[in-house]
Order: structure tokens, then sequence, then C-alpha cells
């Protein structure tokens, strides 16, 4: 027996990773972040207005917002905009990887703001729109 | 016997030749499968992430330069410093112009002049030669594929670096194969 | 020794027959490997038919006279009153190809150049290999679109015609009542005078 210890330790240790790691909803974290960096309280209902707010684009005939790419319904998948390609569904109650990824988090705000609005987003409007997207 | 040792000999001569890396022929059909994740992740989002074997190195140089990401075809593709120097590398270093294995890269290479640098692969004269025939309706106009870039769309097995003939399958145009 | 006998004389040389069993094979294993995408071997099985095909092209200038192009191009009157003499069942005999025999032979022959010209095109156009890539010729779009689409047609009306021209074999086999298979195999043919 002594002889398999060792493997028996190292394939529970393999088998019990993928739950050690299963990421944690860094929402609490990355508010907290937003802030330190200024923000006041957030709202889930602002965070829905600004998600739902529709701005008109320089020089297409279409306007454009997080629905473009993200869809109506969040918790389906949704379908980028131009490429067509499907983006998993962002609520975090079908999609647990969502919001696990302080780095992917960072990226895809600073994309798709500079995308959507024409700027990037305020600490205030990223906390509130999180808070929303918690929520589903 | 002795014979038969000549005749190995003989016989080992040409195989080994087959085998050597330059002077050989391609072992594999397709292009260089990704292995990669940072990449596969970074450059995945919004379109299949292409091989880095699909473009000669100069090209991804280009392509991988800040300014150039901001602009990315109209899209916004920024990375962070460090993200884009790693992707940088891993695409330059297993660029088209690097590989002696894979076919369709090397096809790609030799269809380029030594100074064309193009930003897509669809304006690579090879891919654009395998595809000229291919009408309208069937891409740009097809909503299942929108654009010759989105390679996966039709060819099947695209994410393994295959792009073959026997597995292509255009969503709506079965029988492509019909096309002369 | 039956080779002097003298109830039989050669039809068909030795090279003739080489040629004509090579290409069977050669068209053959070609048409298979193109079918199912195996691009080594049907670039190599090209290349022997291009030599196979210039082979045949020196040699129907300098070989044995059956073997010669002038001595099986007929005017168009010749190979209507051969056609009519069939229909009569009652064919006129020819020591080489007959009429219509020769003009299946032109067919093919104008057909496989056209097909291994239009590959070699091809090749050299949208795959960058093969003599034309490594001799540097340039091909133009145009033509290198035509060769493609030439490339692709081409096999099913040459095999139309391969149909044919056993067709026809089994048919002139039975009129002229000379087994045709056997001489392209030994050579060999019944004499007559
Ligand atoms: C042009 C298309 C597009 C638009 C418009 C868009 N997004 Fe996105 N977004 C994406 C893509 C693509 C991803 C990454 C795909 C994935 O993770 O599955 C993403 C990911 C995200 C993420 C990261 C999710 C995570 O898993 O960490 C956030 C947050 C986000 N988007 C917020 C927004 C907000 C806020 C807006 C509106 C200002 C918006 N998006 C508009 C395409 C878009
Ligand atoms: C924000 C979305 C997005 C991201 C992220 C992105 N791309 Fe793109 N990419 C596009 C779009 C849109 C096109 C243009 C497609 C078209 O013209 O139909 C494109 C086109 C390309 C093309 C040319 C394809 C062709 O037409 O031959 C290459 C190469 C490419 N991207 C590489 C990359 C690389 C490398 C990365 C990672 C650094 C990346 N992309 C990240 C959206 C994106
Ligand atoms: C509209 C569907 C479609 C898209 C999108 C597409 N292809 Fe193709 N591709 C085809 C078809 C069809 C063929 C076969 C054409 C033929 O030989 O008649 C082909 C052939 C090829 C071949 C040659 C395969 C062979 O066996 O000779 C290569 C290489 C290739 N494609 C690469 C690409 C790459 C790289 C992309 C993305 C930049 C791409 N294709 C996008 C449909 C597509």
């Amino acid at each position: 027996m002594k002889r398999y210890a060792g493997t028996i330790a190292m394939a529970a240790m393999i088998l019990t990773m993928p739950l050690a790691q299963a990421a944690d909803n860094l929402v609490p974290q990355m508010q907290a972040q937003y802030q330190s960096e200024g923000a006041g309280d957030f709202s889930a209902e602002r965070g829905q207005q600004f998600w739902r707010q529709k701005h008109q684009a320089e020089k297409e005939p279409f306007t454009r917002s997080c629905e473009s790419c993200h869809g109506t319904d969040l918790r389906q998948p949704g379908e980028h905009q131009r490429t067509g390609k499907v983006i998993e569904a962002m609520a975090p109650s079908v999609n647990a990887e969502r919001f696990t990824d302080a780095k992917k988090i960072k990226k895809w705000f600073r994309r798709n703001c500079k995308w959507t609005i024409g700027r990037e987003c305020t600490p205030q409007e990223k906390g509130d729109v999180l808070a929303w997207l918690n929520t589903l | 016997m002795k014979r038969l040792i000549l005749l190995l000999t003989l016989l080992a001569v040409p195989t080994s030749l087959l085998a050597h890396p330059i002077l050989g022929f391609p072992r594999h059909r397709g292009v260089e499968p990704l292995t990669n994740p940072l990449y596969s992740e970074s450059c995945g989002e919004c379109h299949f992430a292409y091989q880095p074997g699909l473009l000669p190195a100069r090209s991804w140089k280009k392509l991988m330069a800040p300014a150039a990401l901001e602009d990315h075809f109209g899209e916004n593709a920024e990375l962070d410093e460090e993200d884009r120097l790693a992707i940088l590398k891993f695409l330059t270093s297993n660029a088209a112009d690097t590989t002696w294995h894979y076919k369709r890269s090397i096809k790609i290479t030799r269809s380029l002049a030594e100074d064309e640098a193009p930003l897509r692969i669809t304006e690579v004269p090879y891919i654009k030669k395998k595809h000229s025939h291919i009408p309208r309706w069937a891409v740009q106009d097809n909503r299942k594929v929108r654009s010759l870039s989105y390679c996966n769309r039709c060819h099947t097995r695209a994410d393994k670096g295959a792009f073959v003939r026997a597995e292509v399958d255009i969503p709506g145009y079965r029988n492509w194969a019909d096309l002369f | 020794m039956r080779r002097m006998s003298t109830t039989e004389h050669m039809k068909w040389d030795l090279f003739i027959r080489i040629f004509h069993w090579s290409l069977v094979v050669c068209f053959t294993a070609a048409f298979i490997s193109g079918e199912y995408d195996i691009e080594w071997a049907h670039s190599w099985l090209g290349y022997m038919l291009v030599l196979l095909l210039l082979a045949r092209l020196v040699w129907g200038v300098t070989g044995s006279p059956n073997a010669r192009f002038t001595t099986f191009m007929y005017s168009p009157a010749e190979t209507w009153r051969y056609f009519r003499s069939c229909l009569r069942n009652q064919p006129l005999h020819y020591d080489s190809h007959n009429p219509l025999g020769a003009l299946m032979v032109f067919a093919l022959l104008a057909g496989l150049l056209l097909l291994t010209a239009s590959g070699l095109l091809y090749e050299g156009w949208g795959e960058y290999e093969g003599p034309l890539w490594v001799l540097n010729i340039p091909v133009s779009d145009w033509l290198g679109q035509w060769s493609r689409s030439l490339h692709r047609a081409l096999p099913d009306g040459l095999l139309v015609l391969v149909v044919l021209h056993i067709t026809g074999m089994v048919v002139a086999t039975l009129q002229h009542k000379e087994n045709f298979a056997r001489a392209m195999i030994t050579g060999y043919t019944k004499r007559r005078d």
C-alpha cells in the first residue's frame, strides 16, 4: 500500500486541482479597486442603463451599444457584430468563467468602451456595469 | 546477404533524403497547429486564432505594432505591452517563413516577394488564387460566412491547422466541389 | 516459332504497346489520385504522362509505318466511306488504325495534351510547385484560372472518350473478326492478303 501512497496522493491532487482552481468571481475586488480610483457607491440600475444606452457612431448609419455584440439576453450567447463569432453568455449564473480574470476584465473594458462610446469608461461606469451584470 | 545489405543501403539514401528537413518533402500538409494559450486567448475572441504559419514574420510585425492593434481592421485589439511582446515573439518565431515542414506555409512564403508584407492572409497570392473562383454569394453575401477571413467557417479543421479541399464545407453550399 | 508464322504479321511495334498500356495505368492512377487529392502521386503521374505523350509524338514521326501519324490521317470523304461500310457490316480493312479509330486516337492524344498542359500551368500558377515554378516561368492569372477550369473539366470528358474507345474496339473486333485486344498485347495479328 505504501508503495502506492505517493501515486494516490498525486492522483488526488490532480483530481482536485480544477476544484481548487475554480476561480472566484472578482467583481467585489474590482469594485473596491474602482472605488480607490475615485468611484462612489455602485448601482445595478445605472449599470443597466449604461449597458443599454445607444451611441451614434461617427461614420456609420447605425448606433452602437454594449448589446451590439453581447445581445439583449445576457443569459444567451451573443454574436460579434462585425465578425459574427459567437461570444459566450455574459451572465455569471450561466457562464461561471465570467469576471474571474482581472486582466481580461481590464482589457475588454478598455477595448469595448472605446469601440462603443468612443472613450474609456470611468471607474464609476465600470463598477455600475459589473454590479448589474453580477445580478444576472 | 551482402547483396541484401547493399540493396538496403541503396534504399536508405533516397529515403533519408526524402525525410531531410530542407531537401525532402514537407512532412505535414497543413500549417503548424497552435500551442500557445496566451495567443489563442488574446487573438481568438473576435475570430478564430490564425496560426502563425499563415503569414510571414514581416507581416506579423506590422500587424502587431501598437498603433496597428488600436485600429485593427476597424476594431480595437489593444494589448498590454507584456502580452503584445510575448505574442509578437510567438508569431514571428513560428511564422510561415520559418518552417520547412508545413506545406501550406511553404507555399504562402513562395507566393510572396521578399519585400511584400500583406496585413491580410486573404491577400497572400496563394490564398487569393485558391479562392478566386468561389462566388460572392457563397462568401461575402453568405450570412454564415461573411468574409473569406473566417477560415474556420468553411475549413472544418482549420483550428487544427488543416486546410485541405477534402475537409471544406461551405455553409449553405454543399456542392461547392462542382466549382470549376 | 510463332513469330515466324506466315499467317500472322506485326501490327503494333513494341513502343506502341508499352506506350498504350503505360498510358492506361498512368491515366487511371492519375484520375484516382486526383479524385482523392493525393497530391504528390498526382503530380508525378502527370509528369510521366507528359513524357509518354512527348515520346509518342516523336514516334509518330519516326516510328514504324503503322505507328506514324501520316499513315492514319484520312480525308473526311474516306472516313465517311469507312463509316458507311461499317453500317453495312462489311467494314473496309486497314493495316493501321481505321479512320474512326484514328479519329479517336487523335481526340485522346489532343485531350491528354490539353489535360497535362493545363495541369502543369495550374501547378505553377496556383500551387507554387512543379517544373514551371522551378523554372520561374510566369503564368498570368487569366491563364491560371483557365487552366484550373480546364484541368477539372477534362478528366470526365476523357473518361467518356475512353468508354467510347473501348466500345468501338469491341464493335470492330466483332465486325472485322480480328482480335484487336490481343494485337495490342502481343503486337501480332492475322495476316490478310
Ligand atoms: C464589438 C463587439 C463588442 C461590443 C460592442 C461590446 N463587447 Fe464586451 N466583449 C466582446 C468580446 C469579443 C469579449 C470577449 C469574448 C469572451 O470573453 O467570450 C467581450 C468581453 C467583455 C467583458 C469581459 C468579460 C469577462 O469574462 O471578463 C466585459 C466586462 C465586457 N465585454 C463589457 C462590455 C461593455 C461594458 C460593453 C459596452 C460598453 C461591451 N462589452 C460591448 C465584444 C464586445
Ligand atoms: C476586437 C476584435 C479582434 C481582436 C481581439 C483581434 N482581431 Fe484580428 N480581426 C478582427 C476583424 C474585425 C478583422 C477583419 C475581418 C474582415 O475583414 O472581415 C480581423 C482581421 C485579422 C487578420 C486578417 C484576416 C484576413 O482577412 O486575412 C489577421 C491576420 C488578424 N486579424 C490577426 C489578429 C491577431 C494576431 C490578433 C491578436 C493580437 C487579433 N487579430 C485580434 C477583429 C479582431
Ligand atoms: C467560403 C468558404 C471558405 C473560407 C472562408 C476559406 N476557404 Fe479556403 N477553401 C475553400 C474552398 C471551397 C477551397 C477549395 C477550392 C478549390 O480547390 O476549388 C479552399 C481551399 C483552400 C486551400 C487549398 C487547399 C487544397 O487542398 O489545395 C487553402 C490552403 C485554404 N483554402 C486556406 C484558407 C485560409 C487560410 C482561409 C482563411 C484566411 C480560408 N481558406 C478561408 C473555402 C473557403
